[in-house]
């Protein structure tokens, strides 16, 4: 796992943490023309964090036998968005521009339930910002490209963040506490979104 | 290094009920026709020069039919599992293309695994042999030849099967309008690069270009390719075509070049977005130096503003008409 970690440290100085830089000016081209966006930002995957992926298992047995090749995040990206309806034009300007592998609207399991919301891709590194060799020495091919709204994300970074708190275990109620602040964020999305479109309706008018 | 060499005689399949049979063997690692095949593959990386990336399925899903078969081959290298890829290409083709023979070679590359699928169009000849005094000539069916127009290569590589041969490489000479059957209803890929993404970078070098450059004939030439270019809407192209297409001369293909992020871009195809390029380079504005000012939409600037030169001086009058629509001020030019 030490070569793992040096290697990643070094990939990621040398090619994912310029390359972010680069994709995040290229999404804020994309986008220019686009309202109603409250913030796009790319980043390379902590070390930490690449790590805690890479040592992942699925029924017992490592998910990643080559976890530098494997890790389709290395370098991320995220669109927010005001409201939902925007979450369907901002992806096809994704779809533009991009060449998608994979698309998944991300909700929790059941109707019933309430945790994370988000739209994901895994994209295709344009051409245009690979200047070197790609593979694990190199540039990635892919980035993953998360698009939310305000509450949905709001939700997601202070959830994520409660996660990396240590030595912490979940009493029911607390993860009852947290689907009941998704509902609320999931709540006041429909809200604004309805409120949204009624206003454009009456400006249409 | 090739580990296994699979070959199929393919009919057209395309829209038949009961398409014939597919006729495939095993080709043995030696002889002659090992030795042709092999350079073909080794040749592989150099011809196959057009970048593609499969198409994932519609429930977005990280699957493709194509790719699927390919990882099935080289995870277990069996004639069986090479007949798909055959049966897949006898359904994309039709009776246009004709008989073909494909070739299916797996082998190794640069420590990375790779797979060649080549396909030889059907084709007809004269065998001559000639013993001492005598020539025997013989018409011969259904030769198959590298050279011709119609053949078709695609080359994919990586060393994961989980994540790499996303993307690879093709040949189609043949490639007009939209994407081949090779590449779209075959491979179920298209162009790595999206026809907004490839037409943008074109449409913003030649921008930059003509913002930048002192040199007065290459701006107009680039303008020129520029009026025109909306004639090339849904044609595969790469910059380099763009220009030869366009007759440049080599000051402005170079200029053009070195606007983009890296020369080797200059060779990515991509189908050209007539929109895309319209959105780029939305209005054509020309100053003066009695400081007026024309704009009009690109597409449509010589219609709008008639152009002559004025006699015995470099000045050139400009004539329009129309209703005024908004007559105000301006903080900037």
């Amino acid at each position: 796992m030490g070569d793992l970690r040096e290697a990643y440290e070094l990939r990621r100085v040398q090619f994912l943490t310029p390359l972010a830089k680069e994709l995040e000016e290229a999404l804020h081209k994309d986008f220019d023309a686009i309202d109603r966006i409250d913030r796009i930002v790319a980043r390379a995957k902590t070390v930490d964090s690449f790590m805690k992926k890479a040592a992942k298992e699925e029924r017992g047995i490592k998910k990643y036998d080559d976890p530098l090749n494997q890790i389709q995040d290395q370098v991320g990206a995220r669109i927010v968005s005001y409201y939902l309806d925007d979450i369907e034009r901002i992806q096809e300007v994704v779809f533009r521009y991009y060449r998608h592998i994979e698309e998944r609207t991300v909700v929790p399991d059941s109707e019933s339930e309430f945790g994370y919301f988000g739209k994901h891709f895994i994209l295709l590194l344009p051409k245009d910002l690979i200047n070197g060799p790609v593979g694990p020495e190199g540039y990635p091919n892919f980035f993953e490209l998360q698009i939310k709204t305000l509450f949905q994300h709001a939700w997601g970074e202070a959830n994520h963040d409660l996660g990396y708190k240590p030595a912490w275990e979940w009493e029911s109620e607390d993860k009852r506490q947290i689907a009941f602040a998704s509902a609320q964020a999931w709540g006041a999305d429909m809200v604004f979104n309805g409120l949204h479109r009624k206003c454009g309706q009456a400006t249409e008018l | 290094m090739i580990n296994h060499i699979f070959s199929f005689l393919v009919h057209p399949g395309k829209g038949y009920e009961d398409p014939p049979e597919i006729g495939g063997t095993t080709v043995p690692s030696a002889g002659k026709l090992f030795q042709m095949v092999g350079d073909v593959f080794d040749r592989s990386d150099h011809e196959c020069n057009t970048e593609i990336a499969f198409v994932p399925t519609e429930d977005g899903q990280q699957h493709n039919e194509c790719r699927g078969e390919i990882i099935d081959l080289l995870q277990k290298p069996r004639i069986s599992n090479a007949r798909q890829l055959a049966d897949r290409l006898q359904k994309a083709t039709d009776g246009r293309s004709g008989l073909g023979l494909l070739f299916i070679v797996t082998g190794e590359q640069n420590r990375k695994s790779k797979i060649l699928l080549a396909r030889f169009p059907a084709d007809f000849g004269v065998l001559a042999e000639e013993n001492q005094k005598t020539l025997q000539v013989q018409f011969l069916e259904r030769v198959f030849m590298k050279h011709a127009l119609s053949y078709k290569a695609a080359i994919f590589s990586g060393t994961s099967f989980d994540v790499d041969f996303w993307d690879g490489y093709v040949v189609d000479r043949q490639l007009s309008g939209s994407a081949s059957y090779w590449i779209k209803d075959f491979l179920l890929s298209d162009f790595r690069t999206t026809p907004e993404a490839g037409t943008r970078r074109l449409a913003e070098a030649m921008h930059s270009v003509v913002n930048s450059t002192s040199d007065g004939n290459v701006r107009s030439e680039i303008l020129a390719a520029v009026r025109l270019a909306p004639n090339m809407d849904g044609q595969p192209i790469t910059v380099e075509m763009f220009c030869e297409r366009f007759n440049l001369s080599g000051p402005a293909r170079e200029a053009i070049v070195r606007a983009l992020r890296h020369d080797t871009l200059q060779h990515d195809r991509f189908q050209f977005c007539g929109n895309e390029f319209q959105r780029t380079l939305p209005f054509r504005s020309i100053e003066l130096n009695n400081n007026g000012i024309l704009t009009a939409p690109t597409n449509h600037f010589e219609e709008i503003f008639e152009m002559e030169k004025v006699s015995g001086s470099e000045n050139i009058r400009f004539m329009t008409e129309g209703k005024v629509i908004n007559d105000g001020f301006r903080k900037r030019k």
